[in-house]
């Protein structure tokens, strides 16, 4: 049933720097979740990324890529990604350990 | 040098000019930054001269077709004139160049006054990042192609992994009510 979504949930917190990934509906509702992230920021992520995809509401008539903006929220050592692509949000808690060689 | 000073009695002269009626009418009292420059300039109008005008209507009647035209145009020179401030007309009180000076340095030192016990509420700092210690730290941080890639990539195949989801109903998803 959800086989597939465990399994890129596994996958991506295999990732390097990448501590914990999470999926969150379009009600803000957790779809699954691996790694160190809590269950309950699911409904905040949803929330951040639809209100950054309001802030250029016109650029996303131009290019639809706007319309899914990727957010990075740096706290301390650690930052969190949050994209939402349509239904779903996903939330990626990654940790400062190297500098990424930025390409 | 010379010049100068010649250009600066001539600035000074228009400039006592432009001041001149301020005095006029208030002699007796302390001229000060609310003064007006032409006293009650109304009064000064050639629109006391309005019988000219009138005068000058009646003459040209025999042109004019109607009396309510005419009526009409006279009513609009009147109008004009009242409008009218005839400055060179008005009496001219000469302001001494040391006055002239003097007053400069009391107002810009009101005005001064005035600034300092203003209270500016357009000066409070403004930003989002206002209250954070270290902001300058985290605006510097770049954004990795890197996680976005990643997020990409993960969005991606988490929206095929969610339509894939579907229910596998072993029983009946309908169950029947036992109604008697």
């Amino acid at each position: 049933m959800e086989t597939q979504l465990e399994k890129v949930l596994s996958d991506i917190v295999t990732q390097p720097d990448t501590v914990g990934a999470l999926l969150a509906n379009r009600q803000g509702l957790c779809l699954g979740v691996k790694g160190d992230i809590n269950p309950n920021v699911s409904g905040i992520g949803m929330a951040i990324s639809d209100q950054v995809a309001g802030l250029e509401p016109r650029n996303a008539v131009a290019q639809p890529e706007a319309r899914h903006p990727t957010i990075c929220l740096y706290s301390g050592n650690r930052r969190c990604v949050i994209q939402r692509n349509g239904e779903i949000t996903g939330v990626i808690y990654k940790q400062h350990t190297s500098a990424p060689t930025s390409d | 040098m010379e010049y100068v000073h010649s250009v600066w009695n001539y600035i000074a002269s228009v400039c006592s000019c432009l001041h001149c009626a301020e005095d006029v009418g208030a002699q007796n009292i302390e001229p000060n930054e609310r003064t007006h420059l032409l006293v009650d300039p109304v009064n000064h109008s050639p629109a006391l001269r309005r019988s000219n005008s009138d005068g000058l209507s009646n003459d040209y009647s025999h042109s004019l077709p109607k009396k309510d035209d005419q009526t009409a145009l006279s009513r609009l020179v009147q109008n004009t004139a009242i409008n009218m401030i005839n400055v060179g007309a008005m009496d001219c009180h000469s302001l001494e160049h040391q006055e002239y000076t003097d007053r400069i340095k009391t107002y810009s030192q009101r005005l001064h006054e005035l600034w300092n016990n203003v209270q500016h509420p357009n000066i409070t700092r403004k930003g989002l990042l206002k209250d954070v210690p270290s902001h300058q730290f985290y605006i510097t941080k770049p954004i990795y192609a890197k996680d976005t890639l990643q997020m990409k990539l993960f969005i991606e195949k988490a929206l095929i992994g969610v339509n894939q989801i579907q229910i596998d109903h072993k029983e009946a998803v309908v169950v029947p009510f036992q109604i008697p």
